[in-house]
């Protein structure tokens, strides 16, 4: 073990191992791995509480089942860290060749400031607004300044297509990418990318931090995504939240004036946001059931196919993908499409298909919702009521329209039994953000 | 009810017999969906030798070969096969040492073991070191909701791990398991039945009925896995 890997990086250790480690590095930082009363245990890297019962081994010690993806915790282990020392030498130069709008520009000076005077900040960017070209100036005056940086998504696919893009802009700094279930062992890099999750293993290292689609992380676990960065942040640090749908907790914070906030509502390309059509369609579930498409959807389709528009078909459950691909089939002969869900192994592969317009349509649950974009796209989403669908997800759904410069606009269409509360706030959200573009 | 291996939230599916004979206690810690990964399987499907699900009846190729070595095989009973979902499962209970796991398969085990008696039910043991690192023994979690159990082995540490060794390496391993003499004493003359978590190459199993039977040569056993 070096000490750079314990910069402000959290790692579990027995006791002969911390005893050994303290006199290797003067200034570690121990403490118990977990706290105990007499009824329950307290995870001190997660926060997690367990009555004692519940989560004791047979050997007597007792261990954290939340956090044990990142590696177990037990009562009778150490976390130890050594303080950040910042010992990088930053960049010297922007490797990123783009240029940014003059609202764009406006919004990345923005950006630096917060990096620069250590403000929270929540913005409300749009879905295709460009967020991640605007982070690019305050990104590299904080590393030139040789400040640690990390960005964190709750979704591993939109740090898996961050990453590239990263790399493309910052080529002289090492960027670490951390993840569940990850080959690569963890290195002391000033620049880190990671899912939220993650965070838990640093202690008090970053200087700038930025949660991407904040949004993606369900309500639930808002409490614990709040522990995870108030830990791995610095006490004198920026931290900046993304999202085009922020929920009610961030906003909350707004109110209290913990969090800043201002607003992208523009898109780069200048056009709003497509509005969802509505179809209220009572039977579509029995349709399908009976082995017909519903009525609705094969109109919308139609139009589809004889305009030749690729598009993405949403459904709320994986059970509902193989008989609506087999009426797709029947219907529609020459359409090329396939279905894909969270847990496909041919995942990646399908989406790629589709990006390079081999395929037409995919079928899918909501995977797709976030992070992938497609040039040319329009959204059906079938049973957009579903409880699964909340209100982000929604917005997500409706944003994969009109991405790219070439083909701003396009149709999102929502078919459902009945008007849900998700459904009602995703369209005033979308109409909201474009009044305030001043459409 | 959270279900332990996706964690997402799940109402028990009871049936009418369920509710009127009270048979709450026997439901599941996984979900449905969870549990349909793992493939169970079928009796009449099994090799006779170790079980394993077959297309045809008798032997299976491998247990053809432990055959040569020893004429009487160990009539190995798994309850599924060891496919993604239990390689996925194992990785999770003992690699990552997620002991509330032990659960899973308890109430479908419960219903295996109560079709074949037996007088003691014997666990696979681990060494210290891996006991100590762990926290407990994977077997007797997995088994001992189940059955009473009666710790009667141990196990020398060995210098590399089983699981880094391929197939070759593990056939030649030499036995791992001590009797504990004062416990093996009882057993003349009963039979037992020998658990493990899974069946892989049948070594494991092999050394083991060995060393018991070498402690006392009157008992008579048979042997039953999780998974094969
Ligand atoms: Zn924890
Ligand atoms: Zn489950
Ligand atoms: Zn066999």
């Amino acid at each position: 073990m070096n000490c750079e890997a314990l910069f402000g990086r959290l790692e579990i250790v027995d006791q002969t191992t911390s005893k050994t480690w303290q006199d290797l590095f003067p200034g570690l930082i121990v403490q118990p791995a977990m706290s105990l009363t007499n009824t329950v245990v307290t995870c001190r890297r997660c926060q997690a509480r367990y009555s004692k019962k519940s989560v004791q081994l047979p050997s007597g010690t007792y261990y954290c089942p939340t956090c044990l993806l990142l590696g177990r915790v037990c009562s009778n282990e150490y976390l130890v860290s050594l303080p950040e020392k910042n010992h990088f030498t930053g960049p010297t130069e922007l490797t990123w060749r783009g240029t940014l709008t003059p609202a764009q520009t406006e919004a990345a000076e923005m950006i630096k400031q917060i990096f620069k005077q250590h403000r929270q900040h929540l913005l409300w960017a749009v879905t295709g607004a460009g967020k991640t070209e605007m982070l690019f100036p305050g990104l590299f005056a904080a590393l030139s300044q040789g400040k640690r940086v990390a960005i964190a998504s709750p979704r591993i696919d939109v740090c898996l297509e961050l990453l590239p893009r990263l790399q493309q802009a910052f080529a002289q700094t090492e960027i670490m990418l951390l993840y569940g279930d990850q080959p690569e062992p963890y290195h002391y890099t000033q620049f880190v990318l990671c899912t939220t999750h993650q965070l838990l293993r640093f202690y008090q290292a970053f200087d700038v931090l930025v949660i991407d689609e904040v949004d993606a992380f369900p309500f639930a676990q808002d409490q614990q995504l709040h522990f995870a960065v108030q830990q791995a942040r610095k006490t004198i640090s920026a931290c900046l939240y993304l999202t085009a749908t922020p929920g009610p907790a961030l906003l909350q914070q707004v109110r209290k004036g913990v969090l800043g906030l201002s607003y992208l509502p523009r898109r780069y390309h200048g056009h709003p946001l497509a509005l969802p059509h509505r179809h209220l369609a009572l039977n579509w579930y029995k349709q399908l059931r009976k082995g017909r498409l519903p009525s609705v959807l094969n109109r919308l389709l139609k139009d589809k196919v004889q305009r030749q528009q690729s598009f993405l078909l949403f459904v709320p459950k994986i059970a509902l993908l193989k008989p609506l691909a087999q009426l797709l089939s029947n219907n529609f002969a020459n359409l090329k499409f396939t279905t894909v869900y969270a847990a496909d192994p041919k995942r990646a592969e399908k989406v790629q298909a589709m990006r390079q317009e081999k395929l037409t349509a995919l079928l899918t649950t909501t995977i797709l919702e976030r992070g992938v974009t497609f040039k040319n796209i329009e959204v059906i989403v079938l049973g957009s009521d579903d409880s699964v669908f909340t209100t982000s997800a929604l917005v997500q759904m409706a944003g994969r329209v009109g991405r790219h410069r070439d083909y701003p606009t396009g149709r999102v269409d929502f078919i459902c039994a009945g008007y849900s509360c998700a459904m009602k706030q995703a369209t005033k959200q979308i109409k909201q953000i474009n009044q305030k573009a001043g459409f | 009810m959270r279900c332990l291996l996706c964690q997402q939230s799940f109402i028990q599916s009871l049936t009418l017999a369920d509710i009127i004979y009270f048979r709450v206690l026997t439901t599941s810690p996984i979900c449905l969906n969870c549990h349909r990964k793992f493939l169970q399987i079928e009796p009449d499907l099994a090799c006779s030798g170790c079980g394993r699900l077959q297309t045809r009846q008798g032997l299976c190729q491998d247990c053809l070969t432990w055959q040569k070595k020893y004429p009487q095989l160990l009539h190995n009973r798994a309850l599924f096969t060891y496919n993604d979902a239990m390689q996925e499962f194992f990785k999770q209970y003992k690699t990552s040492g997620d002991y509330q796991l032990s659960n899973c398969f308890t109430s479908v085990l419960g219903q295996f073991l109560k079709k074949m008696p037996a007088d003691d039910y014997v666990p696979i043991p681990t060494d210290t070191k891996s006991y100590q690192r762990r926290g407990f023994n994977p077997v007797c979690g997995i088994f001992g909701k189940v059955v009473p159990l009666y710790e009667c082995l141990n196990k020398r540490e060995l210098p590399v791990k089983q699981a880094h060794k391929n197939r070759s390496e593990r056939l030649a391993t030499a036995q791992p398991f001590q009797a504990n003499m004062d416990k093996c004493r009882p057993l003349a003359g009963k039979q037992i039945i020998l658990l493990d978590d899974v069946y892989t190459t049948g070594r494991t199993l092999f050394h083991a009925r060995d060393c018991l039977l070498r402690a006392v040569p009157s008992l008579k056993i048979t042997t039953v896995t999780l998974a094969r």
